[in-house]
């Protein structure tokens, strides 16, 4: 960050620093562990909103590699998180044209073209994820001016016109929708449906206007509306909630109208007929389990068998008898039966 | 009523969703909103109980919930007798490619088929067993007539004759040959043949033939039908060769047009897709001009107007109240499972909410999932800490936020770029 930014930006933000109990100067060095956080992370908000000012970096960045800076700092949290001192950023930034992150990536490039990234990570500390994109867009840019205009991915040209968007450039964009146009008729429709969608069809060149138009772009996502609980609805949802989970709950067993009452079936002489746990078992089911409470093992195949009566009787009012057959699961799977 | 979830339930829920990932089991008792998405899934369930088939993409955000409600049906249609396949899509597991990755697909699904009995995959010896049990001698030839008119069938059939004849002679060494041979695992004919005498293997070209086959023949060992969940279908998109994307793409389609033609039977897909990976029209499925005119949108359909018959099911953002009910069933399990009486109030939690939407760039990159860790966080930090409330630790600024996992992600794609 160049002197005059850091000094206008200080400026601006000093009442806000002073509402967190920050210091007002908080990038000169000093021993306050919250100064360092703010700074820290003001330093990165920073980067994040010169790349998103040139249209390239995704906004998560300032909320991923920025909170790391305010882990330890409530004050440095509590200013971060204020929506006002994202604000300021933005508008001192949109007013301050000397030091945008192209413009020092491209100084870099233009100083040694083939950097690596991490090379150039070890520099300049940038934002990461914006490094990619500007280095494609700064080569590419070359491109352009020489004249080689085909074969621009689309994400490129879309990078352009928001770049030439944001700064107001509608010349350069109508220039590049025209000269853009011809070589690939299909991005530049999805361009013009994208700059429609932005509000900026009025001011796209006539030539380019009767392009067959595809269908519109899908509108902007609307920012989200701050949290309101409508306490009316709750119990709506509640009640909703409790059906799905009744209707996604099956072959569960009907609540016991007595935890004490055994389970029967048939022959298996563990319970009595009638009660509210009774289980149809199949005679396959009914021999295995005979089988097994006369203590004898279990084959191989017949573990699907318990497998399925465990299912049908295990319940939290029946354990004691689910117990019998689980212990047998578990000896089988651990090799002991 | 609210169902009370057994305590084991609680426990799996609260440590995978503290953890991050989705749960296993305990799904159903923690789900909220997403009634019209069920109930539209449940319809092909049904539809492929009764001999139908369905083909299903889910499309969300990262975390908004897909693996969610897979998780929640594979667990339902599990219970409802159905076998359930599932994997995730990798770089080395697509629909196909030169390296055999299709046949790994395929490999995958069979290794995770699992049954209500054996929900966590490996159920395909249990399924043959169950079968080769079920079966008698004279009923054998009429069971595997049916399969010999599919494509593989009479390949498929003579497999599974000789798999009966094993188990029932107790020759144990054939059975796990024909396991092997079902599951994939050979890789050259000659192999195969030498193997179980047949001169055919699963291959990126017909695995999906193979997976019907298995669905048929899962209706005849006994259960409803067959579904298949595959996830993280974003892998296709991220295929950097424009034509290898391309081919994935066009067996997706043949895949969709069979399923949905008719020509299969007891058999379903639903496929986990993000946004991005569906729409971009440059790598995107609807890349794929095919693709696009069968699964874009109708022109009849708006913001508030979902048609959830369509193949493609949009999961939308859960509303806030929504968010709220989700956190006081957390806050229900935690007590719970931790035996304290449950005393946060609907305030704390909308109180909670508020804080975490303020967070910078939640608008766009919040999730179910962050709210989620968060709140089960802040659960954790309230039963600790004794005589706490919710709203003392939130007034406190004692928890610190989930942080989202693009950033791994993020950080690997662009480690190795170079212009």
């Amino acid at each position: 960050m160049n002197g005059d930014l850091r000094s206008t930006l200080e400026q601006n933000l000093a009442p806000l620093l002073a509402w967190h109990n920050l210091p007002a100067s908080i990038f000169e060095p000093s021993n306050s562990h919250q100064s360092i956080h703010a700074a820290g992370w003001l330093a990165h908000a920073v980067q994040c909103a010169q790349c998103e000012l040139v249209g390239t970096v995704p906004p998560r960045d300032i909320h991923q590699h920025g909170e790391k800076w305010l882990t330890h700092s409530p004050q440095a949290r509590d200013f971060a998180h204020d929506p006002r001192t994202r604000d300021i950023i933005t508008q001192v930034l949109q007013g301050h044209t000397q030091s945008p992150l192209a413009q020092e990536v491209a100084q870099q490039l233009q100083q040694e073209p083939y950097l690596s990234l991490r090379k150039l990570q070890q520099q300049q500390p940038f934002c990461s994820c914006a490094l990619p994109q500007l280095r494609a867009y700064l080569a590419w840019q070359a491109q352009l001016q020489a004249g080689n205009v085909h074969r621009v991915p689309f994400e490129l040209a879309l990078l352009h016109i928001t770049h030439l968007h944001m700064q107001q450039d509608i010349e350069s964009l109508r220039d590049f929708l025209q000269l853009y146009g011809p070589h690939d008729r299909s991005i530049a429709r999805r361009l013009i449906n994208l700059l429609r969608a932005r509000g900026v069809a009025a001011q796209l060149p006539e030539r380019v206007k009767p392009l067959p138009v595809l269908p519109p772009a899908p509108p902007a996502p609307e920012p989200r509306k701050p949290v309101e609980i409508n306490f009316s609805q709750l119990d709506d949802i509640r009640s909703q909630a409790d059906e799905m989970t009744e209707l996604l709950l099956v072959d569960e067993l009907p609540p016991a109208a007595n935890a004490a009452s055994p389970l029967i079936e048939g022959d298996v002489s563990i319970g009595d007929k009638g009660s509210a746990l009774h289980t149809t078992l199949s005679p396959a089911q009914v021999a295995t389990v005979n089988a097994l409470l006369a203590g004898n093992s279990a084959s191989e195949l017949d573990i699907d068998a318990i497998n399925e009566i465990a299912w049908q009787i295990i319940g939290d009012n029946l354990i004691e008898h689910g117990q019998i057959i689980q212990e047998y699961i578990d000896a089988w799977k651990e090799g002991t039966l | 009523m609210t169902r009370k979830a057994p305590t084991r339930i609680a426990a799996a829920v609260l440590s995978s969703l503290g953890g991050g990932v989705v749960p296993r089991v305990g799904l159903e008792y923690i789900t909220v909103g997403r009634q019209a998405e069920i109930h539209a899934l449940l319809r092909d369930v049904q539809q492929i109980a009764e001999g139908g088939a369905a083909f299903r993409f889910l499309v969300g955000k990262y975390g908004a919930g897909k693996s969610f409600l897979l998780q929640t049906m594979r667990n339902h249609v599990m219970e409802k007798g159905f076998i359930v396949l599932d994997c995730d899509l990798t770089p080395q597991r697509r629909f196909c490619g030169s390296r055999g990755q299709g046949a790994a697909t395929y490999q995958e699904l069979v290794r995770n088929l699992s049954t209500r009995t054996k929900p966590d995959g490996s159920a395909l010896q249990l399924l043959l067993d169950r079968w080769a049990a079920a079966v008698q001698k004279e009923q054998l030839p009429a069971t595997l007539q049916a399969m010999q008119e599919q494509v593989h069938g009479f390949d498929f059939s003579v497999a599974l004759q000789k798999y009966w004849k094993a188990f029932h002679e107790g020759d144990d060494d054939t059975k796990a040959r024909v396991l092997r041979w079902l599951r994939g695992e050979y890789t050259t004919k000659t192999a195969a043949k030498q193997a179980i005498g047949i001169n055919l293997i699963v291959n990126d070209d017909n695995w999906y033939d193979f997976l019907k086959l298995l669905a048929g023949f899962a209706v005849q060992a006994g259960y409803a039908g067959m579904l298949v969940m595959i996830d993280e279908l974003v892998n296709l998109y991220r295929i950097p060769h424009r034509a290898t994307r391309q081919y994935n793409y066009e067996k997706l389609l043949s895949m969709y047009n069979d399923t949905l033609q008719g020509k299969a039977q007891h058999i379903g897909f639903i496929m986990g897709v993000t946004p991005q990976a569906l729409e971009d029209s440059d790598k995107g499925l609807f890349s794929y001009d095919a693709l696009r005119s069968r699964l874009a949108e109708g022109r009849f359909a708006s913001t508030g107007v979902r048609d959830l018959l369509a193949p493609v099911i949009r999961l939308a953002s859960l509303r806030d109240e929504e968010l709220l009910v989700l956190c006081e069933k957390l806050a229900a399990l935690h007590a719970q499972l931790y035996d304290y009486p449950a005393t946060t109030t609907p305030e704390e939690i909308a109180q909670f909410l508020k804080i975490e939407f303020d967070r910078m760039g939640a608008a766009q990159h919040i999730t179910p999932r962050e709210i989620i860790r968060d709140f089960i966080e802040l659960l954790n930090l309230t039963y600790q800490s004794p005589g706490a409330r919710v709203g003392d630790i939130l007034a406190a600024g004692g928890f610190t936020f989930a942080q989202t996992d693009q950033n791994d992600s993020l950080e690997d794609e662009f480690a190795a770029f170079e212009v």
